[in-house]
């Protein structure tokens, strides 16, 4: 194998995309090669910038326990004398130690009861606020597991060689927003996503809508979008078996709200 | 100078010496976009928290792993990360091909729970730059280096996938990457 050939093909190696005989050929030659090596570090360095791009997600606190724990558990020297109980003291006359004994005893009575409900307490709240922390967590999972489920079926979509596909449009110049809509008949889904959607007032919110080719008017749902302006959607479209669709993107008080303005229009014809 | 305020190379030479603070700083600076990336390759929320458990663990069993004359720390956490939860992809056949991310690039702000901001405020500007640069890539050229990177496909199963030449394929993740390295030239902290 020649540099020239290595070069053709050193970013699919840092992709670690090709075939596993492909990329041995490939790392033999890096392996004897200083300069084509070195050009393979930075190709991978490349590379692993993608990984920035990724929607980022808080890690779980559970990580975070179960990481530094297990760091923790290494042993470490005199750990073994920390953890021993120092030993109680001894002192003072027999009289002493029995007044003691039945003043602490009468203490002892008087006081657990109250103690030990007051830490039944502590600990039942204790356990309610794990809970309800790990009600937050399981909340955050499911949204971020149903946002990625979205995106996955919009670019399975987008695969589907038969897909239509069409970009939404602006109604007046002044909008910013864009959006993109891809319907798989085969697959009886859609897939839309918009960018750029300005923030809604106190009680507005976006809602698709399409139109059936009879004029039928059909609420989508309603779109959130994120700090960012994006928001995505996957229809149902098992029951489309019209030979096209509009789709409207509103912006709405209520739904079927009069005075709602039209942002974006996009048309999803089945080829002729 | 305080904790945060190291450099990483200089927080792994005190993991080296076995420095619990240093790495749950490295861990806080990074956690999130490890768990990220795995939960994008993997799609499963329970295996993510497996493959970011993984990698950090071996960091503070094998610290010498990294070899910081070989590029960035955080290059090399992002791909060790990366290509462990591809080789989870392939080992359990959990053929995700079908179902990758798409080429939305959402541009989330910085991490307000990391212990640094002005480690925050760097991430966010390459994760900004790298964002802009997929964004100028041509949609076909994209999807193929999303389906390489984060699918873990082989150019023959995007080929299979997309239904398209092998040829095509390659050269379309060629351009990707050839697009990508001139837009962002002296952008991020990689050696182009």
């Amino acid at each position: 194998m020649t540099c020239q050939d290595f070069l053709d093909d050193i970013d699919l190696s840092a992709l670690q995309t090709l075939e596993e005989g492909e990329d041995a050929r490939l790392r033999a030659h890096a392996a004897g090669c200083e300069d084509c090596r070195t050009r393979l570090l930075a190709s991978e360095a490349m590379v692993s910038t993608l990984g920035l791009t990724v929607s980022v997600a808080r890690a779980p606190r559970a990580l975070r326990s179960a990481v530094l724990d297990a760091v923790r558990a290494a042993p470490v020297a005199g750990s073994a004398q920390r953890s021993s109980p120092a030993p109680v003291p001894l002192s003072g006359g027999r009289s002493r130690r029995w007044a003691s004994r039945y003043g602490s005893l009468a203490a002892a009575l008087l006081v657990a009861p109250l103690a030990g409900s007051l830490l039944w307490n502590a600990r039942l709240q204790g356990q309610v606020n794990d809970l309800k922390q790990l009600q937050r967590q399981v909340t955050e999972l499911q949204q971020e597991t149903a946002q990625i489920q979205r995106q996955n079926d919009g670019l399975v979509l987008f695969s589907v060689p038969s897909a239509i596909k069409a970009d939404f449009q602006p109604v007046t110049e002044s909008v910013a927003a864009r959006g993109a809509a891809t319907w798989s008949p085969d697959r009886n889904k859609c897939y839309v996503r918009f960018d750029q959607l300005p923030k809604p007032s106190d009680g507005q919110s976006y809602r698709l809508w399409y139109v059936v080719d009879n004029n039928r008017v059909v609420d989508a749902g309603v779109l959130n979008p994120d700090d960012e302006g994006r928001a995505d959607a996957t229809i149902d479209t098992s029951r489309w078996r019209g030979k096209a669709y509009e789709m409207v993107l509103r912006l709405e008080y209520r739904p079927s709200d009069a005075e709602a303005k039209a942002l974006l229009t996009a048309i999803l014809s089945r080829p002729q | 100078m305080s904790r945060v305020e190291r450099t990483d190379e200089e927080l792994v030479g005190l993991v080296r010496a076995r420095d619990e603070r240093a790495f749950e700083t490295l861990y806080g600076k990074y956690s999130d976009i490890v768990y990220s990336v795995s939960l994008r390759v993997l799609a499963d929320p329970t295996l993510a928290q497996d493959v970011a458990q993984e990698v950090f663990l071996r960091f503070w069993r094998m610290p010498d792993s990294y070899d910081a004359s070989r590029g960035r720390f955080m290059n090399w956490l992002l791909s060790v990360t990366r290509n462990r939860a591809v080789d989870e992809v392939r080992s359990r056949g959990r053929r995700r091909q079908r179902e990758v991310a798409p080429a939305v690039m959402p541009e989330d702000p910085p991490d307000a729970h990391a212990e640094d901001p002005l480690h925050n405020a760097q991430l966010e500007a390459e994760r900004s730059a790298v964002r802009n640069a997929l964004r100028l890539l041509p949609e076909e050229q994209r999807t193929a280096l999303e389906l390489a990177y984060f699918g873990g496909l082989t150019q023959q199963e995007i080929a299979a996938l997309l239904n398209q030449p092998l040829g095509t394929v390659k050269t379309r993740t060629r351009l990707a990457m050839k697009k990508l390295r001139l837009t962002l030239a002296g952008e991020v902290g990689v050696g182009l």
